[in-house]
């Protein structure tokens, strides 16, 4: 029978949570005894890896083939056509980092002030398109003829950035907020008001029309390399229930700028019709000399160049977490980052412990850039060690009919005992 | 341990997972515009060759130059050598000589091997000058050569080295080059009385600024290599001489030289053999046969005409203050004085000319004042004012097109020819892939039909008609589109009706081409 402090237990819930960057795909549960024996150490080390791509249309072979190669055959393009609705969207996360959390000392005079140091790696992608623009991406205009295809709505955006940053926490709730210094590395954002494409009935000319704007600024030189400087602020805030069986949290994450040295802006707003090269010239030049007009080269826009400051990635979360029992909890979640692919993501999770060092969850989730789906996580103690493993999308790592897939690892550990 | 494998795994993954291992490729169904526009006559055939006349007919204007007769060839300088050798001619030594003594000073008369004529002027479009002097004199030399009759803007070809020492068996050697081209030549030598004569002047001199007075034995020599290589000359006067050429010539004809079979016939037409003489010399000129071959039906077709088997006596062009006054010899052609009915029927796409041609047949008439400029020849033409009334019965035209796949991507389907014509006659349109052994490597079309627009001969306006024509590019085809591989387009012209249709610029082709492809789309 197993013997717990809830308080404690809670808050090194909490812990677990911060710990994966308030990301709501990273483990929510940090596994200690339950006495809550962490307090006994001065200082906590770990790393923390987070990855995954989701859509609510886009199969996993689909993204294999996009992203390893292959052939994307008609079975795989059929399971896609079958959910497709009028607007889909497709996005994926990506981060690499490191924190160390001093709880010995007290700051500011302030006993319960502990400070934190953290590095983080982050990549951020996600788009939106119309069940039209794929077909005629992936199964081409013929079956068009003399309709029109609509884009309105298409968007892209993608960034790369890492932070350096520093913090404070409340070592009773382990409420916190930590400022970072901001390296942008890519920055890329594409956004068509308006698109339309009008393939004529015998396929002798195509009228496109076209409204967006598409910015970037793209490191030359990958990794840790860039032209941009920022900063960010990344709050938790934990209210314990009155009854003291459990927490409401509120997370705020990434909620800062880059300043980009040098944004390339592209502006179009034109429209344009093609069909192909005019025979008489054909006869008119040196047919060595022809070359086909190109479509992409005939589309009118305006650029820019110019210094510009842009939002981070943002991400809200509140969460609710309560004990169900001596040995199980129930957890609450609400997700929203306000970009223009993500929906608000809504999630429940199970925890339960096997025994004081070992912790097992079950989780079902829907929205995000994706639809339902079922995650699993375990979360291991071994003396000062700590270790946890799991994914939001457990079908997914398997099933290639999947639409998305994704995994989040954690391994920490404490020093100094008192 | 387990910790560091875990670890381990993750970066695995996240390193070798994704890691690009063949093209993402996918295939789409594409309807694709490749061109569209309307063709008139005016697009096939350039302005000059095309005019209306009262009625709105068109007349096609054809000037086929058959031969310049080579007379150009009469003024070519060969490359030459000047090889002068000069010694004291005193025996013994070594004598020394003072700086600042003359040791040679000579002017040389130069006579060049020029075919048969006698030129006294040249000027020069291209050549080079290259010469090598030799010093084999124990002293420091200063040569000076010059030629006073080539000059450009005034200056002579002159040039003046220092030669260094040198020995008996070990010559100190000075190389260079003069371009000599817009070089004007006199070749009429110091009195300027003869021809193909030019004079050049040497000195060497002991350097009075060089290291000392120079040491000479009786055998030691100065030699000097003057070579004239690859001179072409732009004008050309004297006396060119009295020649016999034979022309055995076969030229294309380019405006009929696709025909590959059927028949054409042709309306009223005119025909002339105009030969247009701009070199200042005069010539008789006997055509022995003009023939016209058509390699494709291997038929050939004598032109007869009395005037043409005439002997041809053309005067010289005349010259005045540089600008040729050509003069000229016509030769007309017609229904009624030949059989070019039989001749253009034949459809030749090669003329083969016999011609043999008497140059100064009279001699010296021009008191050494024969003239050419080489850009300016004596030529034939062959001049043909063609009316477009025409009847087209199973016309063949075939030509090969050698076209390599710059489409980088694999694709099976269609290409489809929407065609609207008001051409009086209707085309059948065969393509096929053939190998470099002529081995068909796949068949695209074949008897595709193009229709007749709708012919009226009192208004000689023909009404648009609408066809489509297919092209089939089975799996694979688009791959066998190499270097190696050529495309056989063959079209079968039949005009609207049986009788001959007049074509006016009116008539006019409106074509839209659309692949509708299966197409594999990749990227790396």
């Amino acid at each position: 029978m197993m013997t717990r402090s809830k308080y404690g237990f809670l808050l090194v819930c909490l812990v677990g949570a911060m710990l994966s960057g308030g990301n709501a795909s990273g483990q929510s549960m940090f596994l200690l005894r339950a006495d809550s024996t962490f307090r006994a150490y001065s200082s906590f080390f770990e790393v923390h890896g987070n990855g995954y791509y989701r859509s609510n249309s886009l199969s996993n072979e689909y993204v294999n083939r996009m992203v390893v190669g292959g052939y994307i055959g008609p079975d795989t393009k059929a399971g896609i056509r079958d959910k497709l609705s009028g607007m889909n969207r497709m996005g994926a996360e990506a981060s690499l980092g490191l924190s160390y959390w001093n709880m010995s000392d007290s700051l500011f005079n302030r006993p319960n002030l502990g400070i934190k140091l953290l590095v983080d790696v982050k990549y951020d992608a996600s788009m939106s398109f119309t069940d039209e623009l794929y077909k005629v991406a992936f199964e081409g205009n013929k079956q068009y003829r003399g309709e029109e295809i609509l884009f309105d709505g298409t968007a892209a955006e993608y960034y790369a950035y890492q932070k350096l940053g520093f913090g404070i926490f409340d070592k009773r709730t382990l409420s916190g907020i930590s400022l970072s210094y901001v390296n942008g590395q890519d920055y890329l954002q594409t956004y068509i008001n308006n698109g339309e494409l009008y393939t004529s009935e015998l396929g002798d000319s195509l009228n496109l029309a076209y409204h967006g704007t598409h910015s970037q600024s793209l490191s030359k030189n990958g990794f840790g390399t860039g032209d941009g400087v920022g900063a960010a602020i990344d709050v938790n805030v934990n209210f314990p229930l009155t009854d003291n069986k459990g927490f409401i949290s509120l997370q705020l994450n990434d909620l800062g700028f880059v300043y980009w040295n040098e944004v390339t802006e592209y502006r179009a707003d034109s429209s344009l019709s093609y069909q192909g090269v005019d025979i008489s010239n054909l006869f008119a030049s040196d047919l060595s000399q022809l070359e086909m007009p190109s479509l992409i080269d005939s589309l009118a826009y305006d650029s820019t160049v110019s210094s510009e400051i842009k939002a981070l990635p943002l991400s809200l979360g509140v969460s609710m977490l309560h004990e169900l029992g001596d040995a199980s909890y129930i957890e609450v979640g609400l997700r929203i980052k306000p970009t223009r692919s993500h929906t608000p993501e809504i999630y429940a999770k199970y925890h339960y412990f096997m025994n004081p060092t070992t912790q097992v969850s079950a989780s079902a989730r829907y929205g995000g850039y994706g639809g339902l789906r079922f995650g699993f996580d375990v979360q291991k103690m071994c003396g000062a060690w700590y270790i946890s493993l799991g994914s939001d999308d457990l079908p997914g790592l398997i099933l290639n009919s999947s639409r998305g897939r994704g995994a989040y690892a954690q391994i920490g550990r404490f020093f100094g005992k008192i | 341990m387990m910790y560091r494998g875990l670890v381990f795994l993750c970066l695995i993954s996240l390193l070798v997972g994704c890691k690009r291992e063949r093209p993402t490729a996918w295939s789409a169904q594409e309807l694709i515009p490749l061109a569209h526009g309307t063709l008139t006559l005016a697009n096939l055939v350039p302005d000059s060759l095309l005019s209306v006349d009262d009625d709105g007919l068109l007349h096609f204007y054809l000037d086929e130059n058959l031969t310049d007769f080579n007379i150009d060839s009469l003024v070519q300088i060969p490359d030459t050598t000047i090889h002068r050798s000069f010694t004291s001619g005193i025996s013994g030594g070594p004598f020394e000589i003072a700086q600042g003594t003359s040791v040679l000073d000579q002017q040389d008369e130069n006579v060049f091997a020029v075919s048969e004529a006698a030129l006294k002027e040249v000027i020069l479009k291209g050549g080079v000058l290259e010469y090598t002097l030799y010093n084999h004199m124990n002293g420091q030399l200063i040569m000076d050569y010059a030629i006073p009759g080539a000059t450009k803007d005034g200056e002579s070809v002159a040039f003046s080295e220092i030669l260094p020492p040198g020995s008996g068996s070990n010559p100190s050697i000075v190389e260079g080059t003069i371009d000599l081209a817009d070089y004007r030549i006199d070749f009429s030598g110091p009195s300027g009385a003869s021809s193909n004569t030019l004079v050049s002047i040497f000195n060497a001199t002991v350097d009075p600024d060089g290291p000392g007075p120079a040491s000479v034995y009786g055998t030691d020599s100065l030699v000097l290599d003057v070579r004239f290589v690859d001179a072409a000359v732009h004008y050309g006067r004297g006396y060119f001489g009295q020649h016999h050429i034979e022309v055995r010539d076969t030229a294309d004809f380019s405006l009929l030289n696709s025909l590959a079979g059927g028949n054409l016939t042709l309306g009223d037409m005119e025909l002339s053999l105009e030969i247009v003489n701009r070199v200042g010399a005069d010539a008789q000129i006997q055509i022995n046969t003009l023939k016209g071959s058509n390699t494709f039906n291997d038929t050939q077709q004598t032109l007869d005409n009395v005037s043409l088997s005439d002997q041809i006596n053309i005067t010289r062009a005349f010259e005045n203050n540089g600008v040729v006054e050509p003069t000229y010899h016509s030769i007309l052609l017609d229904e009624g004085n030949s059989n070019i009915s039989d001749f253009i029927s034949n459809m030749p796409n090669q003329l083969l000319m016999d011609v043999d041609i008497e140059v100064n047949p009279l001699g010296n008439v021009s008191a050494n004042n024969d003239f050419i400029y080489t850009d300016q020849p004596l030529d034939a033409h062959l001049i043909a004012d063609i009316p477009l009334c025409v009847r087209l019965d199973n016309l063949k035209i075939q030509d090969t097109l050698a076209i390599e796949n710059a489409l980088g991507f694999d694709a099976k389907g269609k290409l489809f020819l929407y065609v609207e014509n008001s051409f009086p006659f209707e085309a059948t349109v065969s393509v096929e892939l053939i190998d470099a052994s002529g081995l068909v490597v796949a068949s695209m079309a074949s008897q595709e039909l193009m229709a007749s627009g709708f012919y009226d001969s009192s208004s000689l306006q023909a009404d648009a008609v609408e066809s489509t024509l297919e092209l089939t590019f089975a799996e694979g085809v688009i791959e066998n589109i190499t270097e190696a591989n050529s495309f056989v387009v063959t079209v079968i012209f039949d005009s609207y009706g049986n009788d001959l249709v007049k074509l006016t610029s009116q008539n006019q082709l409106t074509l839209s081409i659309v692949a509708d492809l299966e197409t594999i789309l990749e990227f790396e």
